[in-house]
This record gives C-alpha cells, sequence and structure tokens, in this order.
C-alpha cells in the first residue's frame, strides 16, 4: 500500500466517523452548552481550598422558628478534605512510583528476550514480543477492574495495574532501543572473542542503559497522571475523592482536586524533564 | 600398524595461509568480487602492509582474515584454523576472534564508557565471572590496560569519555583495545587515518615495534606510502581482484618524505 492510498484511507476513514455520528444525530451538544459552560465554570470557579483557609469557622443551621437543627463547621470541613486530599495525593504518588518500578523489573527481561538484534530463542522472543504487546494493550483501568477482583480495594491493586500496563510499554521500547543500537561497537565487542553475557554488559548495556532510564522516567510521569484515575475503579489515590466530589456535586472540591492534581504532574514534569537531560 | 611419531618437530603453522581464495563485497546483487584465486602465505611475526586503490578490497580481506566475511571460494587458513569451513563451536569462535585483534575502520568504542574501560574491553575475553561485566576488573588487568593507553599517548585520558575525544584521540584508543587484546595476530585497517604526521609515525613505530618484541603478526592496510617501510618488512598491492607482492623498496620511497613543519619543532 503506497504512502497516498494509506493517507487517503486515513481521510476516508475521518469523514466515514463524522458522517456516521452526524447521521446517528450523535454530534450534538446538548440542550443548553453555553449555559451549561457558564454554570459549570462558575460552580468551580472558588475552589474549596478558599473555604479551607477563609471560610466561616462556624454556621449554625436553623428551622423557621430560630430553633438551631444543627451546627456546621465549612472551614474544618474543608480542612479537613484538603488532610485527606494530601493523603490521597501521597497514595496516587507511591501507587504510580512503586508501580513504575516494578514496571521496570517485568520490562527488562522481556524487552531483552523481545529485542531481534540480541538473537534470543525464537519462540521465545515471539512469546515476550506477544507478551509485551497483550501488556499495552490493555488499559490501566482495566487492568485496575482485574487487579480490584483479584487483591481487593486499594493500593496494591492500583500499583498492579499500573505495573502490568507499564511493562508492556517500557519493554517495547527497550526492545526498540536495542535494535536501534549501532552494530558496530557491539561487533567490536564480539571480536574481541568476549562470550555472550560480556557482549551484552559491555557492549549493549552500557549504550541502552540511557535510554531504558529515560523511558523509565517518562512512563513515571504518564503513570502519576494515570494514577490519579485509578481510584475512580477501587484501586486507590485520588480518583475515589475525584468520583465522589462529581457524585455529589461538589465543584468547588473537584476544582481544589483538579489544581493539586495539575500542580502535582508539572512539578514532576520538570524534574523528570531535568533529569532525563543529565542522561544523555 | 604402529602410529607414526615424527621425528622432528613440526614447522610452525603459518599465520595465515590461503590457497586459490576468492572474495566478494557487499550483499546480495551489489555483490561484487574483490580478490580472485589468492595464493598468501604470511609467516608468523610478519609484518605485512597492504595497500592498493579506494574500493579494491583491503577491508575485504581484513574481514576474511577476522572471519566476518564468507569465502567465495578456496580455502583460508589463519592461525592454523580453517576459516571454509563451518565452526566446530560457538567455543572456537570466539577463542579464534580472541586471537585476532582488529582495528577496524570505524573504530566503533563505547563512547560513553571511559577511554580505560574501552581499553578493558580488549582483555573481555580473559576474564572469567559475573565481576567484570559491572566494570570490576582485577587491578593487572588495570595495569596493563593503562599501560597500553600510555602506550598509545593517551596516558592522560583514562578517565575521560570515549566520546568527549577528538578523532585522533579515538584513532589511538581503539588501537590500544587491540593492543590490550594481546593477540598473536594484529589487523589494523588504516590505523593513521585520522592522525597527523607525527602521531602517523608513532602509531606506525609503534605497530612495528609491538610486532618485533612480542612476535605479533601484523596485518596493516595503509595508504600514506611514506609509513610502509617503517611498519612492514614486506608490501601486499591488492588491485583488480590480484595481490602483488611489491618490494618494500620498489614504487615506493625509501624514506620517508622530509615533512614541513610552519612552526618550530619542539
Amino acid at each position: 500500500m503506497s504512502l497516498r492510498a494509506m493517507a487517503l484511507a486515513w481521510v476516508a476513514l475521518l469523514a466515514l466517523s463524522l458522517g456516521t455520528l452526524a447521521a446517528d444525530d450523535d454530534l450534538g451538544l446538548g440542550r443548553h452548552p453555553w449555559q451549561n459552560l457558564v454554570r459549570t465554570a462558575g460552580d468551580m470557579a472558588v475552589p474549596s481550598l478558599v473555604q479551607a483557609l477563609w471560610g466561616e469557622p462556624r454556621r449554625d443551621i436553623r428551622d423557621e422558628t430560630g430553633q438551631v437543627l444543627r451546627v456546621a463547621h465549612p472551614r474544618e470541613d474543608e480542612q479537613r478534605f484538603l488532610a485527606g486530599m494530601a493523603r490521597a495525593l501521597w497514595t496516587t504518588l507511591r501507587i504510580a512510583s512503586l508501580g513504575t518500578a516494578l514496571a521496570a523489573l517485568i520490562a527488562l527481561p522481556l524487552g531483552l528476550l523481545g529485542a531481534r538484534s540480541l538473537g534470543a530463542p525464537a519462540r521465545l522472543a515471539a512469546a515476550a514480543r506477544g507478551v509485551l504487546d497483550a501488556l499495552r494493550a490493555v488499559h490501566t483501568l482495566v487492568f485496575g477492574l482485574l487487579m480490584v477482583g483479584i487483591v481487593g480495594l486499594g493500593a496494591t491493586a492500583g500499583l498492579l495495574a499500573v505495573a502490568l500496563h507499564s511493562a508492556g510499554t517500557l519493554g517495547k521500547l527497550l526492545a526498540e532501543s536495542i535494535e536501534a543500537l549501532d552494530r558496530g561497537p557491539i561487533e567490536a565487542v564480539e571480536a574481541t572473542g568476549a562470550r555472550p553475557a560480556q557482549v551484552f554488559a559491555l557492549g549493549v548495556w552500557p549504550a541502552v542503559r540511557p535510554q531504558f532510564m529515560g523511558h523509565i522516567l517518562y512512563i513515571w510521569e504518564f503513570n502519576l497522571r494515570d494514577s490519579t484515575i485509578l481510584g475512580l475503579v477501587g484501586a486507590g489515590g485520588l480518583g475515589l475523592l475525584l468520583s465522589e466530589a462529581m457524585s455529589l456535586f461538589q465543584w468547588a472540591r473537584l476544582s481544589t482536586l483538579l489544581l493539586a492534581i495539575v500542580l502535582m504532574v508539572t512539578a514532576f514534569d520538570a524534574l523528570s524533564r531535568q533529569v532525563r537531560a543529565r542522561l544523555q | 600398524m604402529s602410529s607414526a611419531v615424527l621425528p622432528f618437530p613440526r614447522p610452525p603453522v603459518p599465520a595465515i595461509e590461503a590457497r586459490g581464495l576468492c572474495l566478494a563485497a557487499g550483499t546480495g546483487p551489489a555483490r561484487v568480487p574483490v580478490l580472485h584465486q589468492a595464493d598468501l602465505t604470511v609467516r608468523r611475526g610478519e609484518r605485512v602492509a597492504l595497500v592498493g586503490p579506494n574500493g579494491a578490497g583491503k577491508s575485504t580481506l581484513l574481514q576474511a582474515l577476522a572471519a566476518r566475511a564468507a569465502l567465495a571460494a578456496g580455502s583460508l587458513q589463519v592461525l592454523g584454523r580453517e576459516l571454509s569451513a563451518p565452526w566446530a563451536s560457538r567455543q572456537a569462535l570466539r577463542q579464534f576472534r580472541r586471537d585476532v585483534a582488529w582495528v577496524q575502520q570505524g573504530l566503533h568504542l563505547q563512547g560513553r564508557l571511559s577511554a580505560l574501560d574501552n581499553v578493558l574491553i580488549g582483555g573481555a575475553a580473559r576474564q572469567h565471572g559475573p565481576a567484570a561485566w559491572i566494570g570490576r576488573w582485577p587491578s593487572d588487568e588495570r595495569d596493563a590496560a593503562a599501560l597500553a593507553l600510555a602506550r598509545v599517548g593517551l596516558g592522560g585520558f583514562a578517565r575521560r569519555r570515549a566520546d568527549s575525544l577528538s578523532g585522533g584521540e579515538r584513532q589511538k584508543l581503539a588501537l590500544a583495545r587491540a593492543l590490550h587484546q594481546r593477540a598473536p595476530l594484529m589487523l589494523a585497517d588504516e590505523p593513521t587515518a585520522a592522525l597527523d604526521t607525527r602521531a602517523s609515525r608513532q602509531v606506525a613505530e609503534l605497530l612495528a615495534g609491538l610486532s618485533v618484541e612480542s612476535g605479533q603478526t601484523l596485518i596493516c592496510v595503509l595508504h600514506d606510502p611514506s609509513l610502509v617501510p617503517v611498519v612492514a618488512e614486506r608490501v601486499l598491492l591488492l588491485r583488480e581482484g590480484r595481490l602483488h607482492e611489491e618490494p618494500p623498496s620498489g614504487l615506493l620511497p625509501q624514506r620517508p618524505r622530509q615533512t614541513l613543519h610552519p612552526w618550530p619543532q619542539r
């Protein structure tokens, strides 16, 4: 198939997608898109964070006769929510970090077996590549659901889910980095009469290690984002708070959560970029 | 019939013995013959310069000698091993490679490793066990590698990363790695291509001296005719698929040309 034909097929797919969705009347924006947008933006404009700092310390809720039915403590409530969020953030960070580390451990042997240039036995190599492709094809959330069924609710399920999906990506990246290595230096090590393990340790690994480390950092960043929604399926972390806030229409809290996620992810990205730059 | 006992020790096996050797370069339809029906004998300890125009097949011949290129026809024995036959075992091939040090044109260093670590790779086949994989070499190996670096004039560069070295320094480093291999046969493909006149001469003298002192057989592809008499006692000219024996003093200048230095020499 020529490149031009492939481009045409792509355009045809886009046109077909748009056409069929429009024909099914599935492309609408709902009844009041602008009103809804403005309302949502308004609800989220003041994050609950503000309440935690400057909210009323005490609010009496009375019936029509003036009898105090209940005493609310908005400031204290929101402060408690912030503390809970901090714990959830910490859990999310731990899930992403341990999950990525575990993923690297799984990816290393599979990637080495799967790299065509390292000459693993053909069947073993094909099997390793198959496992990597399968792991990569299943979304972290789906693994999360499966793992919650197997090991129960909580962070363990989350980190296993992260590890399984990321192992597929990391293993594939490792195999491709190895395949893309310049053969010359590797053959030069071979030419000294070194044994295969030495050829790997002295010829392949020094060249591919920085790339592998860079990929781990990149996937780590990615997993931090992914882990924020794992709680949606009960696999621990921020996701639970997200789904709670959305179900209870607590838009101010949702706003705080999103702010925290953006801050954490941005800070981590910046850090990771600096480390990756030094890996060259 | 009693087993025959030779009355005399057998004459030493030549380092290289080729009979009716045919070689081709490249792959597939682009394959071109570069050597036709060549006979060649190189004694152990001999120093041979291989000269010839670009594309004549000098590098292909070195590849064949290093057991990297398949023979088109004929027989080729290097260090007593027949290269036209398949290898009895991977171990036999590794043993052969250990005995042949090969400085390739591309140098092929490990850019991220230090100069010293690159040299140590030359001695990898001497090491057993996993300690050497993680960069822990025995101290006598480290001393020997440092000596090899010093001999090529890179004594102060041991800790520098290979990819931070200049072209000439890299060439010396590749040479140091080959020296450290301490192989009975050294194949060098234009080992002075990136060097200035003085460094070229130093490297040429080093190669020749090493062969004289350790009995290492040397096959060296050279382009600079002034270096041929420094390196070699025998010259082979490869041209149009034939190997011609040339006297070192034949078509080549007897004495190296006087080089002009625009600045005063120290």
